[in-house]
Parts: structure tokens; C-alpha cells; sequence
């Protein structure tokens, strides 16, 4: 019963800090924990980097952000945990732990919505989406700055090449622990098989598996070019993280403050994409060059067999499919 | 300096006598308490739980259990039958012997403090009876326990996997030459002794061939499922966790149907006994994690590299500060406990010095076996002088030459990257 | 007290984490059979096993303190004399009381505010974390037990016994040096 008060007077704390603080008096600094899973080489870290130190210089010392990357300190459902509960926390993680709490994330980002970036980002502000971050606002506490962190496409990587659902018959694929993933998988015609990542490498050369699925930036990254060669661009999900911090803490800012997070952040958004495009051409240059064929797939047909798995999940909303796609109608006339 | 100070809390609350468990979380509880708001207290106990709630971490009570099991099914029995066998007839056989069955016996168990429990009830009043001294007795087993948990598999040789990020397969491959350098620097150490004290041999003469081939087909079962299990990991067959699990039930069926020792009524005991060691290992693990967390928060890992950057640029330099350090800490410290704190921060800090982390791993790993041993604190001393009677003295006066030829392998291992490793690189 | 009975109280953590101890260990090797048999894995079988895991390690926690199971450094007890022994529990047992009421507390603040569900089978975590909260609980109560035991022993009578008797490992070990003597006579 806290969430709703949160929600109505939001700016009210925030105003009087501002009136009753003169400059002259050393302001209190600030502390804020920005915790993600990427590594330090990773483009989402390497842009947070920069968004933490232009926030710290543009802030003149109210604000202290210090990043940890590679999940050092909680990630996830953890960090998701250390917002609702109120930490001076700013978590960057995956769009679907805000599934957990908001069910209907994971439909925006379900598969085979979105045949290019754009159309996400579109996506991402369209009343049915703003209503999704105010509703997670109020109800946990958790305020939403950005849902477009992006880090590419998830596609397939088998030993075969697979251009349409037939292809994926009989193929074990590893997925992550998710039904989401499984489902998916299972909607392409393949079958899932949950296991940590790490593992797979030597799965798929013992031939318990036949291929996982993931961005062109795993793919390379982990040096699965080594053990299969096709990489056939089903684009069925994206990869894509969400900005996240608790609402205590939001109102706890200045407004400056405030503005100053939400500028920087969409700056480091769009860092990250840019860089995100560009590395992405060069990582495929570089598989080419260790012998990785690239296919085309037949979209439609892996869109319509997907097109179940938007009614496996009885906690998003019904008709949430039909929504989306009404929504994306829009998107693609413009 | 504020920031320095739950390390302070920690150390006050070692010197009182709290559980290490204890101690670790009452120091993060005065970190967040006072002196980092950023975070809710019960923020605090998500981290204690979500450190164990990590399914690669069901190896240990799986490995804890396998060497329950094992107990408990006649293996020790056809281990011992088997060293006795193999250097029963030598100068100072019991004490070969004795030395052996903790090699052997490391294939199944990895605890050091069980393994000196029992062969001090077991073999130290044997070798009593055949001439040896007590104290003499008392340290070559206190010695010679230091090596089970050096031999794979172990729940030390787990934790230190998990922990740098390294695999568990690849440890426990590695480990086997350590430890069996453990062995026969023991080995030569009781021989050189037992010449000149002229201590008898415990069988007259050497046995045949053909009676050892007999003893070895009757201990076939106990020397190679844990070497079986090891490779079945390294080829990636099953998981560290699964192979835990088979071992667990291959054990079970050994006991039961073959040397038929193991019955229904042990399960439980077994069980009972896993239960609490996990409890005690794994709550240690729980409480690091979240001391790691304040040291992460305020950076002291980047701290303690750059300490060590500055200090020297050589990786020699290095691991002789980090041995000693080590040393140090061994002797007040419990070695799994200082594994699971020390190791985190000083993993990163040598592989920036280009040190292979798993080379570093069996340096850790027999470094603090050796502390178990020195006094003043010495847990497979306080064991082993506890039930056989030996005053501290006494022991001391005769475990130092096993300490220094444990030393001598601690040199080796560190400054031989190929000698610590050889074992891995061998089936790789 | 009937000493069956006895054995049951004392070590009744012992018996209900072994119960979530097997369920662990058959998931395990269920999942291994299953997967290279009949090529099928169960997402939801690691999920429970790490659960009952979590139980087992709190159940085990309790009763290793209550039994004197746990690893610490011996300092203070091996510099005091006999006669100070009790004032050194008094201490510890009171540091322990003040802890674990602490974590105690906030158990079941985190446990009131846990919003986490899990992966594959999306059930509350509040499940596994109920286990933190009667750990604790149970060493609040094991260590204020322990705190008036010493008080007692300290000022009202010297012959009480401060240790709650273990005696499963000495049954463990009479249990394996059962089986080596019987080879020694068999020799
Ligand atoms: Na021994
Ligand atoms: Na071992």
C-alpha cells in the first residue's frame, strides 16, 4: 500500500531539497551502485562507463555512481530484488526480469516481433508499453529508464543451415532456463535443452547437442565458430536490457539529478546501439573469415509457428498478442 | 580507513572464539550496519542465501557423502590391505603404510582431520607395538593426513574451482601430482628416518607379485572409481555435480555388493553426517560471499593488486609474499576457511602477473594443507595429539622434518609450473 | 528419556535435512539417467534440487553449532585455563545470540518483502527461504541456551555439562574401526 503514495507525490521531496539547499553549502554526495552481468569488454559496459563518469562530472559531486560490471555484485533477480526492496541501486539487466513482476515484457519481447532495431525502440514508446513502466512503478516500486539498451539479435548456430521450420526438426538447441526460451525453440520446431552456457562447447562436439541460439557477438565471442559453421538469421528474440531503479531512491533526487540520469542514460542508449551496429558488421566479417555461412530464413513461416507460444503463458495479459501486433501495424505505416 | 575496519571486527571476533561462519557475518553485518547505508539490512541476508543456492555447489555435500559412503563400505579395509602389501616389508613399514593409506585413501574422502582421526585410533597403536615412538607415530600421521585432501577429489580442490572460474575436472587432474609428490617426499622422509632409528619393517619379507596382483584386483574398485568419475568430468560426460551423484551411488553399490560391509541401517548415518558438514562447509561459503560483497564495494581487491603491482613485477616475488602470507594465515586459520576468503582476492591479483590459475590453485591448495600441521593452531595436530596423548612438544619436536619435506613439494609446486601441472597436462 | 527419543531431539535437524538431502541426490542422478537414456531433461529438476539443497545446508547449520560443528579459531579457549572455559562460552554464545537474532530478523524481513520467482517452475523463493528463518531461529535459541548454561556454570553450579552430546561422530568412527579390527583379527 506504500507504491500508490509514491506514485501521487513524487516531485514533492525532490522540490524541497532543491529550495532549501544553497549552493554554498557543501552538498551531501550521493552514492549509487550501477550493477550489470556484462563484462568489462562488453559494449553495454564499455557505454555505462562512460554514462557513470558523465554523470559524475555533469552532477559537480551530488552524485557518486560506481559501476560494477560482470556481475560482481547481484544481477538479475537479485538486483531486480535489491530495487523493489529500496537499495541505492541502478540494476542493468535483462527487459525479462521485468517480467517477472510486469508479465507483459516478456510478450513485448517475445519472438518474432521485430525485423530491425527501430521498430523495437518504436515499440518501446507506445502507450501500451508507457502504461507497462507506470503500472510496475506504482505497484513495485521499480521505475523504468530505459528498456533499450540493445545487444543484438538472438539467432541460430547449428551445424546445418535452417532457412525454415522444417529445418529445426529434431534439433537439440540449448536454451537458457526459461520458458520463454523453450517455448520458443519448441514453436521452431527444435527441442530445447536447458544447460549453462559454458557447458555447451563441449556438448555440441560430444553431439548432445546440435546447435544453440544466441547474438552474432556469443557467437564469436565464445568461439562456438570452432564447433558449427552455419549461422542462419532467425532473429527470434532480442537481446535487450533494461535501465532500472528504485522509486526511494528516484524520489530521494533532485530534479536536476534526475534530468541529469535520464539525459545521460539515453546518450549511453545510443552509444551503445551505435557501437552495438558497427561491431556487429565486423563480427560477422570475422566469422566469414573463419568459414561461417550466413542464411536468410523464411521469416513468415517461423513467425507463424511461433505464434502459439503468445498463448502458453496464462499470467500475460489476454489479447496482449493481438495489441503488440496492432501496435507494430502502426509502427510499420509510418 | 573506516573502510578497513570490519576487517578489524573480523579479527576481534576470530580471537573470541566465534565459528568463522559467525565471524565473517557479523563483520558484513557491522559494514552495512554502519558503515555503508546504500543498502537495506535484509539485502544482507539475500546475498548469504543466493551464495549457496547455485547448483554447481551440490558437488560438495555429493564428494562429502561419496567419502561417507566409502567409509562405510569396506574400501578402507581393501586400501589398507593394499599399502601394507605394496611397503609393509620396508625400513619403518607401518609408516609407510601409513603414508600410503592416506594417499590411497584420498581418492575417496578429503577430509584431513577424518583421516587422521581414524589412523590415529588405527595405526598408531600398531605402530607402538612394533618399536615406533609415540610422538613419532602421533606426527607422521598428523603429516600424512595433509595429502587426502590434496588427491582428487576434494572438497577444497571444489571450492577453489568455483571460485576462480576455473573447471573442476582440470583441478582435480592436476591435483593428483601434488599430492603425489606429498607422498613420496613423506615417503623419504620416514625412510631416512627409520634407517637410522633401525625401525622394523611390519611384514618380513617382500610380498611376491603375484599376492600383490591379488590384493590390487580385490582394491581394484576403491583406486579406480574416483579416477574413472575424474575422467568421465574431463570429457565432459557429466557435470562435477552429477559426477558427485554417481560416485555417490557407484560407492553404494561397491559397499552393498561387493565388499559387501555397507547395509540399509548406515544410509541414514551417512546421510545424517553429510547433512551437518554441509551445514559447516557451506555456511562459510554463504558468509565469504557476503564479506566479499563489502570488499567489493569498497574496492579492496583492486587495492590489494595494486599493492601487489607496485610492491614487485616479478611472479616469483610474488608467490614466495603470498606464500608466506599464507603460511601465516595457516597457522591460525582453518585451511577451507582461508581458501574460501583469501581466495578471491588474491586469484585476480596473480593472474595479472600471467600466474595459470589453476598452477595457482595447487599452490593454495597444498600451502594450507601444511598449515594444519604447524603449531600454535594446527587442526590435524590438535586431532591427532588429542587422541593418542602426546604432549604438543613432543609432536612438534618430531613432525618438523615432515613439515620441511612438505615444504621442499610447496617449493617445487610454486616455482615449477610443469611439475604442478604435469599430471593435467598429461591427459589433455 | 528413552535415549532413542533423545537422539531424535537432538539431532531432529540431522534427520529432516537428510530427507531433503535424498530428494536432492535422486533428482541428480534421475537427471543424468534421463538425459543419456532417453535424451530428456526436466528444466525443473535443478530447480527443486538446489531448493532442498538450501534446507539441507540451513538444517545442517543449526545442528553444527548446537553440536560444537563448527570451524573457529581456537585462540582464546587454548590460552584460558580450565577454570575460564565457561566465561569464554558466555561470550561467544552471547556475540552468537546478538547475531543471530539479528539475521534472524532480517530473515523474515527479507522473506516478508521477497518478490523473486523462480526460472522454469515460477513458484515463490519464499519456499527455500523459509529455511534461512528457522535456522536462525533455531541458533537464537540453541546460543540464549547456551548463554544461561555458562552464566549458570560460571555463578550457581560448577558441575554443569555446557556440551550438548554428539555422539554421532564418535559412532561414525566406531562404526569404520569396527570393520578395520575385524580385518586385523582376520590377518
Ligand atoms: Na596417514
Ligand atoms: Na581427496
Amino acid at each position: 500500500k506504500e507504491a500508490p503514495v509514491a506514485e501521487t507525490t513524487p516531485a514533492t521531496p525532490a522540490t524541497e531539497e532543491t529550495t532549501t539547499e544553497t549552493p554554498a553549502t557543501p552538498v551531501e554526495k550521493k552514492v549509487i551502485t550501477v550493477s550489470t552481468k556484462f563484462v568489462d569488454n562488453e559494449q553495454t559496459a564499455i557505454s555505462l562507463v562512460k554514462v557513470v563518469d558523465a554523470i559524475n562530472e555533469r552532477s559537480g559531486g551530488s552524485l557518486e555512481l560506481q559501476l560494477f560490471t560482470n556481475g560482481v555484485l547481484p544481477i538479475g533477480k537479485d538486483g531486480m530484488e535489491q530495487i523493489v526492496q529500496g537499495s541505492d541501486w541502478i540494476l542493468v539487466d535483462g527487459v525479462n526480469f521485468l517480467g517477472d513482476y510486469v508479465p507483459d515484457y516478456n510478450a513485448v519481447t517475445g519472438p518474432f516481433l521485430y525485423k530491425n532495431f527501430d521498430e523495437y525502440f518504436a515499440m518501446t514508446k507506445t502507450p501500451l508499453v508507457q502504461e507497462m513502466n507506470q503500472k510496475i512503478e506504482a505497484d513495485y516500486g521499480i521505475k523504468v529508464l530505459s528498456l533499450d539498451w540493445v545487444f543484438g539479435f538472438r539467432s541460430m548456430m547449428t551445424k546445418t543451415p535452417i532457412t525454415k521450420p522444417e529445418d529445426m526438426k529434431g534439433l537439440n538447441i540449448r536454451v537458457p532456463t526459461s520458458q520463454l526460451y523453450t517455448y520458443t525453440i519448441e514453436a521452431m520446431g527444435g527441442n530445447p535443452v536447458a544447460m549453462p552456457y559454458p557447458d555447451t562447447y563441449a556438448a555440441i562436439q560430444q553431439g548432445v547437442l546440435d546447435g544453440i541460439e544466441g547474438s552474432i557477438m556469443t557467437y564469436y565471442g565464445t568461439k562456438q565458430y570452432e564447433n558449427v559453421k552455419e549461422y542462419s538469421l532467425t532473429n527470434h528474440l532480442l537481446g535487450v536490457s533494461a535501465v532500472s531503479i528504485s522509486t526511494k531512491l528516484w524520489d530521494k533526487l533532485t530534479e536536476e539529478e534526475q534530468t541529469i540520469l535520464t539525459e545521460e542514460f539515453e546518450k549511453g542508449m545510443q552509444d551503445n546501439l551505435d557501437e552495438t551496429v558497427k561491431a556487429e558488421g565486423e563480427m560477422a566479417e570475422l566469422l566469414k573469415a573463419e568459414g561461417v555461412t550466413f542464411h536468410e530464413v523464411d521469416s513468415d513461416a517461423f513467425q507463424k509457428a511461433a505464434a502459439p507460444v503468445y498463448t502458453k503463458f496464462e499470467n500475460w495479459t489476454p489479447g496482449i498478442y493481438e495489441s503488440i501486433l496492432a501496435e507494430l501495424e502502426k509502427i510499420k505505416a509510418n | 580507513m573506516e573502510a578497513l575496519l570490519p576487517i578489524a571486527v573480523l579479527f576481534i571476533l576470530f580471537f573470541l572464539n566465534i565459528p568463522i561462519a559467525f565471524a565473517l557475518m557479523g563483520a558484513s553485518l557491522f559494514y552495512f550496519v554502519f558503515i555503508n547505508s546504500s543498502m537495506p539490512i535484509q539485502m544482507v541476508v539475500q546475498q548469504f542465501v543466493t551464495a549457496v543456492e547455485s547448483f554447481p555447489y551440490l558437488a560438495v555435500p555429493f564428494f562429502i557423502m561419496v567419502g561417507s559412503v566409502m567409509n562405510h563400505s569396506g574400501i578402507s579395509k581393501a586400501l589398507m590391505d593394499f599399502a601394507d602389501v605394496l611397503v609393509g616389508h620396508t625400513k619403518g613399514g607401518l609408516a609407510q603404510v601409513n603414508v600410503l593409506l592416506s594417499a590411497l585413501m584420498g581418492g575417496i574422502s578429503g577430509s584431513a582431520n577424518a583421516d587422521a582421526a581414524m589412523q590415529s585410533k588405527i595405526l598408531v597403536p600398531e605402530m607402538e607395538r612394533k618399536g615406533f615412538s609415540k610422538p613419532f607415530s602421533a606426527a607422521i600421521t598428523a603429516a600424512s593426513s595433509a595429502i587426502s585432501p590434496v588427491i582428487p577429489p576434494g572438497t577444497n580442490l571444489i571450492l577453489y574451482a568455483l571460485i576462480a572460474n576455473v573447471s573442476v575436472g582440470d583441478m582435480f587432474l592436476a591435483a593428483y601430482m601434488p599430492g603425489i609428490l606429498m607422498a613420496v617426499a613423506l615417503m623419504i622422509a620416514v625412510h631416512i628416518i627409520s634407517v637410522r632409528r633401525n625401525y622394523q619393517p611390519s611384514r618380513e619379507k617382500m610380498c611376491s607379485p603375484l599376492t600383490i596382483f591379488k590384493q590390487f584386483i580385490k582394491s581394484i574398485w576403491a583406486l579406480f572409481i574416483p579416477f574413472a568419475i575424474i575422467m568421465g568430468m574431463r570429457f565432459g560426460v557429466f557435470t562435477p555435480t552429477e559426477a558427485g551423484g554417481i560416485a555417490v551411488v557407484f560407492a553404494a553399490i561397491v559397499g552393498f555388493f561387493v565388499y559387501k560391509k555397507l547395509k540399509l541401517e548406515h544410509i541414514p548415518l551417512i546421510l545424517m553426517d553429510t547433512v551437518k558438514s554441509t551445514g559447516a562447509v557451506m555456511a562459510i561459503i554463504a558468509s565469504a560471499k557476503v564479506f566479499g560483497y563489502y570488499l567489493t564495494l569498497e574496492r579492496i581487491p583492486q587495492m590489494i593488486t595494486e599493492f601487489l603491482v607496485n610492491m614487485t613485477d616479478s611472479p616469483f616475488v610474488l608467490l614466495i609474499v603470498i606464500n608466506v602470507l599464507l603460511l601465516f594465515i595457516g597457522m591460525f586459520i582453518e585451511g577451507g576457511a582461508a581458501l574460501v576468503i583469501l581466495a578471491p582476492l588474491l586469484v585476480p591479483a596473480v593472474k595479472m602477473f600471467g600466474v595459470d590459475p589453476i598452477h595457482f590453485g595447487m599452490i593454495f591448495i597444498v600451502n594450507i594443507m601444511i598449515g594444519g600441521l604447524t603449531p600454535p593452531f594446527g587442526s590435524m595436530m590438535f586431532t591427532v595429539c588429542s587422541i593418542v596423548n602426546v604432549k604438543l612438544e613432543d609432536f612438534i619436536k618430531e613432525v618438523w622434518p615432515f613439515i620441511a619435506a612438505l615444504l621442499i613439494v610447496l617449493l617445487l609446486v610454486t616455482y615449477s609450473e610443469s611439475a604442478a601441472l604435469f599430471t593435467l597436462n598429461l591427459f589433455s | 528419556m528413552n535415549k532413542h527419543l533423545r537422539h531424535i531431539g537432538v539431532h531432529f535437524e540431522l534427520y529432516l535435512g537428510s530427507i531433503f538431502l535424498s530428494i536432492t541426490s535422486v533428482l541428480v542422478i534421475m537427471n543424468v539417467i534421463t538425459r543419456y537414456f532417453i535424451q530428456v531433461t526436466f528444466t525443473w529438476t535443478e530447480e527443486v534440487a538446489v531448493g532442498c539443497f538450501v534446507w539441507t545446508i540451513f538444517l545442517g547449520l543449526a545442528n553444527a553449532y548446537k553440536t560444537k560443528g563448527l570451524i573457529g579459531v581456537e585462540v582464546l579457549t587454548n590460552l584460558v585455563p580450565e577454570k575460564g572455559k565457561p566465561a569464554v562460552v558466555f561470550i561467544t554464545s552471547l556475540v552468537i545470540t546478538v547475531l543471530s537474532s539479528t539475521m534472524f530478523y532480517y530473515s523474515i524481513l527479507y522473506f516478508q518483502g521477497s518478490t523473486k520467482v523462480t526460472a522454469a517452475l515460477e513458484v515463490s523463493y519464499k519456499y527455500i527461504y523459509a529455511s534461512i528463518i528457522m535456522s536462525f531461529g533455531l541458533i537464537s535459541i540453541y546460543s540464549i541456551y547456551f548463554l544461561v548454561q555458562s552464566f549458570r556454570k560460571m555463578f550457581i553450579n560448577h558441575d554443569i555439562n555446557l556440551d550438548i552430546e554428539d555422539d554421532l561422530d564418535e559412532h561414525l568412527l566406531e562404526e569404520q574401526l569396527e570393520q578395520l579390527t575385524d580385518h586385523k583379527e582376520g590377518n
